[in-house]
């Protein structure tokens, strides 16, 4: 009965062989990416954090984990367009997609730390100097 | 200003001394959606720079089964995110 109710039975594109609807459903980047995927990426990255820190050794090295990471994004070198969260991001709430797009410029480097021998030098540039000018200066 | 970029040079990874797997994917994670978002944000595509989201959508979906793989718990509630994935990638 669900099934039926869900088909669709007289489609008004049947009788036009060139319209394709999929063409008409273009990708949302703020809503699907930085508030979708990037979210669910940051979100489950401090909860599996806080997870396995409060496996491991107890409340306390969860919070001394947090604060690592707070103080990691407070410790960022402030560059143009690059947003310094001088109160860390741990308790943020509602951010915005550029709140996330600042967010996504620095993560590599606080959750990974500098070492990034298996990272690729446009990423690193990505992170150190200015994001829109690092597309341009690869010629996007 | 130096002092901060100095400790920054020096640290490792957040999830380095609870486990290595998890902080190699976690990094791969964030590098896959970097590079992949680097690549959606070209204003005029070619057929090159398709062929190279598309890899790099890939890439992407690879680095977040890897991911939700290792985050024990979390995996299964990552099964939703992953058809969500998928379909924006």
């Amino acid at each position: 009965m669900i099934l039926h109710h869900m088909t669709v039975l007289q489609a008004f594109w049947e009788n036009h062989p060139f319209f394709d609807p999929t063409v008409c459903m273009p990708p949302d980047r703020m809503h699907q990416a930085d508030q979708g995927i990037f979210k669910s990426i940051m979100s489950w990255t401090v909860q599996l954090l806080e997870d396995m820190a409060m496996a491991k050794g107890g409340g306390m090295l969860m919070n001394i984990k947090i604060n690592e990471m707070n103080r990691r994004f407070q410790s960022l070198v402030p560059f143009t367009d690059m947003k310094v969260f001088n109160q860390g991001v741990s308790h943020l709430t509602g951010l915005n997609a550029f709140e996330y797009r600042d967010m996504m410029k620095s993560c590599v480097v606080v959750f990974k730390g500098n070492k990034h021998e298996h990272i690729s030098y446009d990423i690193i540039l990505c992170h150190v100097v200015s994001y829109d000018r690092t597309l341009r200066r690869l010629g996007f | 200003m130096i002092s901060s970029y100095v400790m920054l040079y020096h640290m490792t990874g957040l999830f380095a001394d609870l486990d290595s797997n998890v902080d190699k994917a976690v990094t791969r994670a964030f590098t896959e959606y970097t590079n992949w978002y680097m690549m959606l944000r070209i204003e005029e595509h070619n057929e090159a720079t398709l062929a190279r989201l598309d890899q790099a959508g890939k890439t992407l979906l690879l680095s977040l089964k890897t991911f939700t793989s290792v985050s024990g718990p979390l995996s299964k509630v990552s099964q939703k995110y992953h058809v969500m994935s998928c379909d924006v990638i």
